[in-house]
Protein backbone atom coordinates (compact mmCIF):
# COMPACT_ATOMS: atom_id res chain seq x y z
CA UNK A 1 0.00 0.00 0.00
CA UNK A 2 1.70 3.31 -0.99
CA UNK A 3 1.27 6.39 0.74
CA UNK A 4 -1.55 7.75 -1.77
CA UNK A 5 -3.34 4.56 -1.03
CA UNK A 6 -3.82 4.94 2.91
CA UNK A 7 -4.82 8.29 2.15
CA UNK A 8 -7.65 7.31 0.16
CA UNK A 9 -8.78 4.36 2.38
CA UNK A 10 -8.71 6.78 5.25
CA UNK A 11 -11.16 9.44 3.49
CA UNK A 12 -13.40 6.96 1.93
CA UNK A 13 -14.12 5.28 5.55
CA UNK A 14 -14.12 8.76 7.25
CA UNK A 15 -16.51 10.31 4.32
CA UNK A 16 -18.98 6.60 5.17
CA UNK A 17 -18.49 7.61 8.24
CA UNK A 18 -19.67 10.93 8.18
CA UNK A 19 -22.15 10.74 6.30
CA UNK A 20 -23.45 8.34 9.50
CA UNK A 21 -22.17 10.71 11.96
CA UNK A 22 -24.02 13.77 10.06
CA UNK A 23 -27.79 11.92 9.85
CA UNK A 24 -27.34 10.65 13.50
CA UNK A 25 -27.04 13.99 15.31
CA UNK A 26 -28.91 16.08 12.58
CA UNK A 27 -32.26 15.93 14.02
CA UNK A 28 -30.96 17.36 17.41
CA UNK A 29 -29.47 19.90 15.45
CA UNK A 30 -33.06 21.93 14.09
CA UNK A 31 -35.04 24.08 15.59
CA UNK A 32 -36.71 22.44 18.47
CA UNK A 33 -39.96 23.05 17.32
CA UNK A 34 -39.04 21.09 13.73
CA UNK A 35 -38.72 17.82 14.33
CA UNK A 36 -37.81 15.48 10.96
CA UNK A 37 -39.00 18.87 8.97
CA UNK A 38 -42.54 19.00 10.58
CA UNK A 39 -43.76 21.59 12.68
CA UNK A 40 -44.56 20.26 16.11
CA UNK A 41 -44.93 21.59 19.79
CA UNK A 42 -41.09 21.94 21.16
CA UNK A 43 -42.18 19.32 23.83
CA UNK A 44 -42.56 16.52 21.39
CA UNK A 45 -38.81 15.75 20.52
CA UNK A 46 -38.52 15.27 24.42
CA UNK A 47 -41.39 13.77 25.02
CA UNK A 48 -41.61 9.99 24.91
CA UNK A 49 -43.08 9.38 21.56
CA UNK A 50 -40.32 11.62 20.10
CA UNK A 51 -37.50 9.48 21.54
CA UNK A 52 -38.84 6.39 20.15
CA UNK A 53 -39.11 8.00 16.74
CA UNK A 54 -35.68 9.45 17.03
CA UNK A 55 -34.63 5.82 17.99
CA UNK A 56 -36.59 3.74 15.18
CA UNK A 57 -34.76 6.09 13.02
CA UNK A 58 -31.16 5.77 14.05
CA UNK A 59 -31.71 1.91 14.41
CA UNK A 60 -32.93 2.04 10.69
CA UNK A 61 -30.26 4.59 10.03
CA UNK A 62 -27.39 1.66 11.08
CA UNK A 63 -29.23 -1.07 9.67
CA UNK A 64 -30.02 0.15 6.39
CA UNK A 65 -25.87 1.26 6.47
CA UNK A 66 -24.82 -1.97 7.39
CA UNK A 67 -24.58 -3.06 3.08
CA UNK A 68 -23.01 0.25 1.90
CA UNK A 69 -20.20 -0.62 5.47
CA UNK A 70 -20.06 -4.52 4.02
CA UNK A 71 -18.84 -2.82 0.70
CA UNK A 72 -16.32 -0.41 2.01
CA UNK A 73 -15.15 -3.29 4.36
CA UNK A 74 -14.73 -5.44 0.90
CA UNK A 75 -13.11 -3.28 -0.57
CA UNK A 76 -10.32 -3.18 1.31
CA UNK A 77 -9.85 -6.72 2.46
CA UNK A 78 -9.88 -7.78 -1.04
CA UNK A 79 -7.18 -5.22 -1.37
CA UNK A 80 -8.56 -3.52 -4.39
CA UNK A 81 -6.32 -1.36 -7.04
CA UNK A 82 -6.86 1.83 -6.01
CA UNK A 83 -9.60 2.74 -9.25
CA UNK A 84 -11.83 0.11 -8.66
CA UNK A 85 -11.47 0.83 -4.58
CA UNK A 86 -12.58 4.50 -5.42
CA UNK A 87 -15.37 3.33 -7.85
CA UNK A 88 -16.64 0.84 -4.58
CA UNK A 89 -16.35 3.37 -2.36
CA UNK A 90 -18.47 5.78 -4.40
CA UNK A 91 -20.99 2.95 -4.80
CA UNK A 92 -21.15 2.61 -0.95
CA UNK A 93 -21.07 6.44 -0.18
CA UNK A 94 -24.16 6.64 -2.64
CA UNK A 95 -25.64 3.79 -1.19
CA UNK A 96 -25.35 5.03 2.65
CA UNK A 97 -26.62 8.38 1.19
CA UNK A 98 -29.57 6.56 0.11
CA UNK A 99 -30.09 4.69 3.60
CA UNK A 100 -29.68 8.28 5.32
CA UNK A 101 -32.94 9.20 2.81
CA UNK A 102 -34.97 6.30 3.57
CA UNK A 103 -34.35 5.98 6.89
CA UNK A 104 -35.50 9.91 7.56
CA UNK A 105 -38.40 9.63 4.90
CA UNK A 106 -39.98 6.80 7.43
CA UNK A 107 -39.34 9.19 10.75
CA UNK A 108 -41.16 12.34 8.68
CA UNK A 109 -43.97 9.71 8.02
CA UNK A 110 -44.15 9.01 11.96
CA UNK A 111 -43.60 12.65 12.71
CA UNK A 112 -45.98 13.95 10.69
CA UNK A 113 -48.62 12.47 13.31
CA UNK A 114 -47.50 15.53 15.82
CA UNK A 115 -47.49 17.90 13.32
CA UNK A 116 -49.43 21.61 14.10
CA UNK A 117 -50.13 25.13 12.21
CA UNK A 118 -47.38 27.48 13.31
CA UNK A 119 -47.74 30.90 14.19
CA UNK A 120 -48.71 33.46 11.20
CA UNK A 121 -47.03 36.18 13.28
CA UNK A 122 -44.00 37.44 10.72
CA UNK A 123 -41.30 40.67 12.07
CA UNK A 124 -38.58 42.75 10.36
CA UNK A 125 -35.93 44.92 11.22
CA UNK A 126 -36.82 47.85 9.60
CA UNK A 127 -33.40 49.19 8.96
CA UNK A 128 -31.92 49.05 5.29
CA UNK A 129 -29.69 45.80 5.39
CA UNK A 130 -25.89 46.18 4.98
CA UNK A 131 -23.93 43.96 3.36
CA UNK A 132 -21.15 42.51 5.95
CA UNK A 133 -18.74 40.79 4.32
CA UNK A 134 -16.54 38.63 6.48
CA UNK A 135 -13.82 40.05 7.37
CA UNK A 136 -14.34 42.99 4.09
CA UNK A 137 -13.59 43.70 0.88
CA UNK A 138 -9.99 43.01 1.28
CA UNK A 139 -10.37 39.65 2.14
CA UNK A 140 -12.61 38.71 -0.07
CA UNK A 141 -10.57 39.92 -2.75
CA UNK A 142 -7.47 37.54 -1.07
CA UNK A 143 -8.57 34.35 -3.18
CA UNK A 144 -8.72 36.46 -6.11
CA UNK A 145 -5.62 37.83 -5.82
CA UNK A 146 -3.94 33.78 -5.46
CA UNK A 147 -5.27 32.98 -8.37
CA UNK A 148 -3.82 36.13 -10.11
CA UNK A 149 -0.50 35.08 -9.12
CA UNK A 150 -0.68 31.38 -10.27
CA UNK A 151 -1.87 32.73 -13.77
CA UNK A 152 0.75 35.49 -13.44
CA UNK A 153 3.62 33.03 -12.42
CA UNK A 154 2.58 30.66 -15.42
CA UNK A 155 2.50 33.31 -17.72
CA UNK A 156 6.61 34.07 -16.71
CA UNK A 157 6.89 30.91 -16.88
CA UNK A 158 5.53 30.16 -20.35
CA UNK A 159 8.20 29.32 -22.33
CA UNK A 160 8.68 26.04 -19.89
CA UNK A 161 5.31 24.67 -21.19
CA UNK A 162 5.95 21.58 -22.91
CA UNK A 163 3.84 20.74 -26.10
CA UNK A 164 1.63 18.43 -23.53
CA UNK A 165 1.11 18.76 -20.32
CA UNK A 166 -0.97 16.43 -18.04
CA UNK A 167 -5.03 18.22 -16.95
CA UNK A 168 -6.27 15.26 -14.82
CA UNK A 169 -4.74 12.72 -12.58
CA UNK A 170 -5.77 9.33 -11.73
CA UNK A 171 -6.26 8.55 -7.54
CA UNK A 172 -2.84 6.55 -7.90
CA UNK A 173 -1.24 10.02 -8.32
CA UNK A 174 -0.18 9.19 -12.12
CA UNK A 175 -1.16 11.47 -14.93
CA UNK A 176 -3.84 9.99 -17.20
CA UNK A 177 -5.06 13.04 -19.30
CA UNK A 178 -3.35 15.42 -21.65
CA UNK A 179 -3.83 18.32 -23.43
CA UNK A 180 -1.78 20.27 -26.09
CA UNK A 181 0.06 23.39 -25.08
CA UNK A 182 -3.21 26.10 -25.34
CA UNK A 183 -3.62 29.33 -22.95
CA UNK A 184 -7.16 27.72 -23.16
CA UNK A 185 -6.31 24.67 -21.96
CA UNK A 186 -3.97 26.27 -19.37
CA UNK A 187 -6.60 28.56 -18.12
CA UNK A 188 -9.38 25.72 -17.54
CA UNK A 189 -8.30 25.41 -13.89
CA UNK A 190 -7.59 29.15 -12.83
CA UNK A 191 -11.17 30.21 -15.05
CA UNK A 192 -12.91 27.08 -13.19
CA UNK A 193 -11.87 28.05 -10.19
CA UNK A 194 -12.00 31.75 -10.42
CA UNK A 195 -16.19 30.85 -11.48
CA UNK A 196 -16.17 28.90 -8.46
CA UNK A 197 -15.49 31.45 -6.21
CA UNK A 198 -18.09 34.15 -7.90
CA UNK A 199 -20.68 31.47 -7.35
CA UNK A 200 -19.36 31.40 -3.73
CA UNK A 201 -19.53 34.99 -3.27
CA UNK A 202 -23.17 35.38 -4.95
CA UNK A 203 -24.49 32.70 -2.59
CA UNK A 204 -23.07 34.56 0.49
CA UNK A 205 -24.50 37.67 -0.84
CA UNK A 206 -27.69 35.41 -1.75
CA UNK A 207 -27.60 34.38 2.08
CA UNK A 208 -27.46 37.91 3.58
CA UNK A 209 -29.23 39.54 1.29
CA UNK A 210 -32.26 37.41 -0.04
CA UNK A 211 -32.81 35.23 3.43
CA UNK A 212 -34.96 35.62 5.74
CA UNK A 213 -34.07 36.35 9.38
CA UNK A 214 -36.62 33.67 11.65
CA UNK A 215 -35.89 35.88 14.62
CA UNK A 216 -34.67 39.53 14.15
CA UNK A 217 -35.16 40.81 18.25
CA UNK A 218 -33.91 39.68 21.81
CA UNK A 219 -31.68 36.77 22.59
CA UNK A 220 -32.82 34.44 19.54
CA UNK A 221 -32.11 37.45 17.25
CA UNK A 222 -28.50 37.59 18.69
CA UNK A 223 -28.23 33.82 18.39
CA UNK A 224 -28.94 33.81 14.60
CA UNK A 225 -26.65 36.80 13.74
CA UNK A 226 -23.73 34.63 15.90
CA UNK A 227 -24.39 31.79 13.69
CA UNK A 228 -24.26 33.54 10.33
CA UNK A 229 -21.57 35.03 11.14
CA UNK A 230 -19.77 31.93 11.82
CA UNK A 231 -20.89 30.35 8.84
CA UNK A 232 -20.03 33.30 6.56
CA UNK A 233 -16.39 33.09 7.98
CA UNK A 234 -16.32 28.77 7.19
CA UNK A 235 -16.96 30.25 3.34
CA UNK A 236 -14.47 32.83 3.24
CA UNK A 237 -12.00 29.84 4.61
CA UNK A 238 -13.70 27.62 1.87
CA UNK A 239 -12.84 30.31 -0.76
CA UNK A 240 -9.41 30.73 0.25
CA UNK A 241 -9.08 26.44 0.20
CA UNK A 242 -10.07 26.70 -3.25
CA UNK A 243 -8.01 29.63 -4.45
CA UNK A 244 -5.13 27.51 -3.28
CA UNK A 245 -6.02 24.06 -5.13
CA UNK A 246 -6.79 26.23 -8.21
CA UNK A 247 -3.70 28.02 -8.18
CA UNK A 248 -1.77 24.57 -7.76
CA UNK A 249 -3.57 23.17 -10.63
CA UNK A 250 -2.62 26.18 -12.92
CA UNK A 251 0.64 25.73 -12.29
CA UNK A 252 0.26 21.96 -13.06
CA UNK A 253 1.53 22.43 -16.87
CA UNK A 254 4.83 23.15 -15.32
CA UNK A 255 7.33 20.61 -15.27
CA UNK A 256 8.33 21.40 -11.95
CA UNK A 257 5.01 21.26 -10.45
CA UNK A 258 4.55 20.80 -6.86
CA UNK A 259 4.04 16.85 -6.46
CA UNK A 260 0.32 15.71 -6.98
CA UNK A 261 0.11 13.77 -3.90
CA UNK A 262 -0.14 17.30 -2.27
CA UNK A 263 -3.20 18.51 -4.22
CA UNK A 264 -5.10 15.42 -3.20
CA UNK A 265 -3.96 15.66 0.54
CA UNK A 266 -4.54 19.49 0.26
CA UNK A 267 -7.82 18.84 -0.96
CA UNK A 268 -8.66 16.31 1.45
CA UNK A 269 -7.44 18.59 4.59
CA UNK A 270 -9.82 21.33 3.11
CA UNK A 271 -12.38 19.34 3.03
CA UNK A 272 -12.28 17.92 6.43
CA UNK A 273 -11.69 21.14 7.99
CA UNK A 274 -14.73 22.62 6.19
CA UNK A 275 -16.79 20.04 7.34
CA UNK A 276 -15.43 19.53 10.29
CA UNK A 277 -16.27 23.55 11.23
CA UNK A 278 -19.52 23.23 10.18
CA UNK A 279 -20.06 20.12 12.82
CA UNK A 280 -18.80 22.21 15.62
CA UNK A 281 -21.10 25.30 14.32
CA UNK A 282 -24.11 22.70 14.37
CA UNK A 283 -23.56 21.33 17.45
CA UNK A 284 -22.45 24.46 19.43
CA UNK A 285 -25.64 26.53 17.63
CA UNK A 286 -27.72 24.53 16.30
CA UNK A 287 -29.80 25.51 13.20
CA UNK A 288 -30.15 29.35 13.03
CA UNK A 289 -28.23 29.72 16.43
CA UNK A 290 -30.88 28.04 18.51
CA UNK A 291 -28.76 26.66 21.27
CA UNK A 292 -27.52 29.72 21.75
CA UNK A 293 -30.49 31.21 23.19
CA UNK A 294 -31.50 28.03 25.14
CA UNK A 295 -34.00 28.80 27.61
CA UNK A 296 -35.89 31.27 25.99
CA UNK A 297 -39.25 30.91 25.96
CA UNK A 298 -40.33 29.07 23.15
CA UNK A 299 -43.18 30.55 20.96
CA UNK A 300 -46.95 29.12 21.27
CA UNK A 301 -47.97 28.45 18.40
CA UNK A 302 -44.61 26.84 17.51
CA UNK A 303 -42.71 29.24 15.04
CA UNK A 304 -40.43 26.78 13.37
CA UNK A 305 -38.69 28.53 10.47
CA UNK A 306 -41.87 30.78 9.11
CA UNK A 307 -42.66 29.03 6.68
CA UNK A 308 -45.73 26.58 5.92
CA UNK A 309 -45.04 23.00 6.25
CA UNK A 310 -47.58 22.16 3.03
CA UNK A 311 -44.76 24.27 1.14
CA UNK A 312 -41.80 21.54 1.72
CA UNK A 313 -42.05 18.31 -0.56
CA UNK A 314 -40.90 15.47 2.00
CA UNK A 315 -39.48 17.72 4.58
CA UNK A 316 -36.16 18.71 2.04
CA UNK A 317 -37.34 20.80 -1.08
CA UNK A 318 -38.76 23.92 -0.33
CA UNK A 319 -41.60 25.39 -2.89
CA UNK A 320 -43.39 28.34 -2.44
CA UNK A 321 -44.06 30.65 -5.33
CA UNK A 322 -45.82 33.08 -2.62
CA UNK A 323 -42.65 33.67 -0.83
CA UNK A 324 -39.85 36.44 -2.37
CA UNK A 325 -37.21 34.57 -0.22
CA UNK A 326 -34.28 32.84 -2.46
CA UNK A 327 -32.82 31.23 0.62
CA UNK A 328 -34.43 29.70 3.43
CA UNK A 329 -33.24 27.96 6.64
CA UNK A 330 -32.84 24.22 6.08
CA UNK A 331 -35.19 21.84 8.15
CA UNK A 332 -32.97 18.67 8.64
CA UNK A 333 -29.58 19.79 9.80
CA UNK A 334 -28.01 22.97 9.34
CA UNK A 335 -27.56 25.28 6.84
CA UNK A 336 -30.04 26.65 3.57
CA UNK A 337 -31.64 25.63 0.95
CA UNK A 338 -32.91 27.52 -1.80
CA UNK A 339 -36.52 28.81 -2.62
CA UNK A 340 -37.54 26.06 -5.86
CA UNK A 341 -40.03 28.21 -6.83
CA UNK A 342 -37.43 31.40 -7.21
CA UNK A 343 -36.11 31.32 -10.44
CA UNK A 344 -32.96 32.26 -9.45
CA UNK A 345 -32.51 29.22 -7.74
CA UNK A 346 -32.68 27.45 -11.30
CA UNK A 347 -29.95 30.14 -11.78
CA UNK A 348 -27.35 28.56 -9.48
CA UNK A 349 -27.91 25.00 -9.94
CA UNK A 350 -27.23 25.93 -13.60
CA UNK A 351 -24.30 27.81 -13.04
CA UNK A 352 -22.93 24.69 -10.73
CA UNK A 353 -23.83 22.36 -13.83
CA UNK A 354 -21.80 24.78 -16.18
CA UNK A 355 -18.73 25.50 -13.46
CA UNK A 356 -19.03 21.01 -14.65
CA UNK A 357 -18.65 20.97 -18.17
CA UNK A 358 -16.70 25.12 -18.52
CA UNK A 359 -13.01 22.78 -18.03
CA UNK A 360 -14.32 19.93 -20.81
CA UNK A 361 -15.05 23.15 -22.86
CA UNK A 362 -12.35 25.21 -22.74
CA UNK A 363 -9.87 22.26 -22.78
CA UNK A 364 -11.12 20.87 -26.38
CA UNK B 1 -32.89 57.68 13.24
CA UNK B 2 -32.92 57.80 16.23
CA UNK B 3 -32.04 54.49 18.23
CA UNK B 4 -28.79 52.99 16.97
CA UNK B 5 -28.98 49.52 19.21
CA UNK B 6 -31.89 47.82 18.31
CA UNK B 7 -33.67 48.19 15.46
CA UNK B 8 -37.53 48.97 15.23
CA UNK B 9 -39.44 46.27 14.57
CA UNK B 10 -42.52 45.79 12.17
CA UNK B 11 -44.69 42.62 13.20
CA UNK B 12 -47.46 41.50 11.20
CA UNK B 13 -49.78 38.45 11.76
CA UNK B 14 -50.81 37.08 8.26
CA UNK B 15 -53.66 35.30 9.59
CA UNK B 16 -55.35 38.48 10.96
CA UNK B 17 -58.37 39.75 9.81
CA UNK B 18 -57.10 43.02 8.67
CA UNK B 19 -55.10 42.95 5.31
CA UNK B 20 -51.70 42.70 5.53
CA UNK B 21 -50.58 45.98 3.53
CA UNK B 22 -52.79 47.82 5.89
CA UNK B 23 -50.97 45.99 8.88
CA UNK B 24 -47.56 47.43 7.55
CA UNK B 25 -48.99 50.43 6.84
CA UNK B 26 -49.97 50.95 10.44
CA UNK B 27 -47.08 49.29 12.02
CA UNK B 28 -44.83 52.06 9.75
CA UNK B 29 -46.72 54.56 10.78
CA UNK B 30 -46.81 53.90 14.43
CA UNK B 31 -43.16 54.06 14.23
CA UNK B 32 -42.85 57.46 12.08
CA UNK B 33 -45.38 58.73 14.33
CA UNK B 34 -43.36 57.86 17.65
CA UNK B 35 -40.17 59.79 15.98
CA UNK B 36 -38.16 56.67 15.33
CA UNK B 37 -37.29 57.82 12.03
CA UNK B 38 -36.15 61.63 11.09
CA UNK B 39 -37.04 63.03 7.49
CA UNK B 40 -34.10 61.69 5.16
CA UNK B 41 -34.03 57.92 6.96
CA UNK B 42 -34.43 55.42 4.41
CA UNK B 43 -36.68 52.35 5.11
CA UNK B 44 -35.84 49.03 3.81
CA UNK B 45 -36.55 48.41 0.14
CA UNK B 46 -39.93 46.61 -1.25
CA UNK B 47 -37.94 43.49 -1.90
CA UNK B 48 -36.29 43.20 1.20
CA UNK B 49 -39.34 44.04 3.45
CA UNK B 50 -41.16 41.51 1.67
CA UNK B 51 -38.42 38.67 1.95
CA UNK B 52 -38.16 39.37 5.86
CA UNK B 53 -41.90 39.09 5.86
CA UNK B 54 -42.36 36.30 4.01
CA UNK B 55 -45.08 38.26 1.88
CA UNK B 56 -45.47 39.33 -1.92
CA UNK B 57 -43.46 42.55 -3.06
CA UNK B 58 -46.98 44.27 -4.24
CA UNK B 59 -47.98 43.92 -0.71
CA UNK B 60 -45.23 46.17 0.63
CA UNK B 61 -45.89 48.22 -2.46
CA UNK B 62 -49.27 48.74 -1.49
CA UNK B 63 -48.37 49.62 2.24
CA UNK B 64 -45.70 52.49 1.09
CA UNK B 65 -47.72 53.83 -1.82
CA UNK B 66 -50.27 54.32 1.65
CA UNK B 67 -47.85 56.31 3.24
CA UNK B 68 -46.61 58.19 0.46
CA UNK B 69 -50.12 59.33 -0.42
CA UNK B 70 -50.16 60.91 3.11
CA UNK B 71 -47.48 62.41 2.93
CA UNK B 72 -44.90 60.26 5.36
CA UNK B 73 -42.79 58.89 2.63
CA UNK B 74 -41.20 60.01 -0.46
CA UNK B 75 -40.93 57.36 -3.40
CA UNK B 76 -38.08 57.29 -5.81
CA UNK B 77 -37.69 54.43 -8.30
CA UNK B 78 -33.84 54.17 -7.76
CA UNK B 79 -33.71 55.67 -4.08
CA UNK B 80 -36.60 53.94 -2.34
CA UNK B 81 -38.79 55.13 0.41
CA UNK B 82 -37.50 58.38 2.22
CA UNK B 83 -39.01 60.09 4.85
CA UNK B 84 -39.99 62.70 5.04
CA UNK B 85 -40.71 66.26 6.66
CA UNK B 86 -45.00 66.22 7.03
CA UNK B 87 -46.44 68.93 8.72
CA UNK B 88 -50.21 67.47 10.38
CA UNK B 89 -52.75 68.83 9.15
CA UNK B 90 -55.75 70.77 10.92
CA UNK B 91 -57.91 68.04 12.79
CA UNK B 92 -61.66 68.26 11.42
CA UNK B 93 -64.27 68.53 13.90
CA UNK B 94 -65.01 64.61 12.85
CA UNK B 95 -61.48 63.73 13.74
CA UNK B 96 -62.03 63.62 17.80
CA UNK B 97 -65.24 62.32 17.86
CA UNK B 98 -64.18 59.72 15.27
CA UNK B 99 -61.16 58.67 17.44
CA UNK B 100 -63.20 58.84 20.87
CA UNK B 101 -66.04 56.40 19.26
CA UNK B 102 -63.48 54.13 17.94
CA UNK B 103 -61.47 53.69 21.29
CA UNK B 104 -64.51 53.10 22.90
CA UNK B 105 -64.77 50.22 20.41
CA UNK B 106 -61.93 48.52 20.78
CA UNK B 107 -62.01 48.68 24.71
CA UNK B 108 -64.86 47.30 24.55
CA UNK B 109 -63.96 44.70 22.36
CA UNK B 110 -61.17 43.48 24.07
CA UNK B 111 -63.09 43.36 27.51
CA UNK B 112 -65.90 41.36 25.64
CA UNK B 113 -62.98 39.35 24.73
CA UNK B 114 -61.72 38.77 28.50
CA UNK B 115 -59.71 41.07 29.19
CA UNK B 116 -60.37 42.56 32.26
CA UNK B 117 -61.06 46.61 32.41
CA UNK B 118 -58.21 47.10 34.89
CA UNK B 119 -56.04 45.74 32.09
CA UNK B 120 -56.92 47.94 29.24
CA UNK B 121 -56.98 50.90 31.77
CA UNK B 122 -52.90 49.88 32.37
CA UNK B 123 -52.49 49.71 28.86
CA UNK B 124 -54.22 52.71 27.73
CA UNK B 125 -51.99 54.31 30.78
CA UNK B 126 -49.25 52.85 29.34
CA UNK B 127 -50.22 54.25 25.56
CA UNK B 128 -50.60 57.71 27.25
CA UNK B 129 -47.63 57.68 28.17
CA UNK B 130 -46.13 56.67 25.30
CA UNK B 131 -47.60 59.69 23.39
CA UNK B 132 -45.77 62.07 25.34
CA UNK B 133 -42.69 61.25 23.61
CA UNK B 134 -44.46 61.58 20.44
CA UNK B 135 -43.07 64.29 17.90
CA UNK B 136 -45.74 66.84 18.39
CA UNK B 137 -45.90 68.57 14.82
CA UNK B 138 -45.43 64.93 13.32
CA UNK B 139 -42.18 66.77 12.30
Amino acid sequence: MTLLNWIWLAAGFSSLAGVIAIAWVAPRLSRPDLFFSITVNPSVRESSAGREILRHFRRELLLFSLPSAAMALAGAFFKLSPTYFFVLFQAALFLEIAAMALAYTKAHRRASAYGVAPSMEREAAVVRRRLRWPGGWMAQAGPFLILGAACLYLWRHWQEVPPRFPIHCGIDGQPNGWATKSVGAALAGPVTGAGLLFLLIAILYGITRGGRRVFISGKKGAGESRYLRSILWVLLGLEYGLAVIFAFIALLPLPSHPPVWLLVAGNLVIAAGVILALVVIGLKSGQGGWRLAEGEEAGVPPVADRTPDRCWKGGLFYYNPQDPALWVEKRFGIGWTTNFANPRAWLILGGLLLLGILPFVLMR
Amino acid sequence: MTNKTAPPLLRIKLDSSTPVYQQIADGLRTLLVGGTFQPGDRLPTVRQMAIDLGVNHNTVAEAYRLLADDHWLDLKRRRGATVILRTAPPAKPSTRDDFIHRLRALAARAMADGLEAKAVTKHLSALANELQNFRKATP
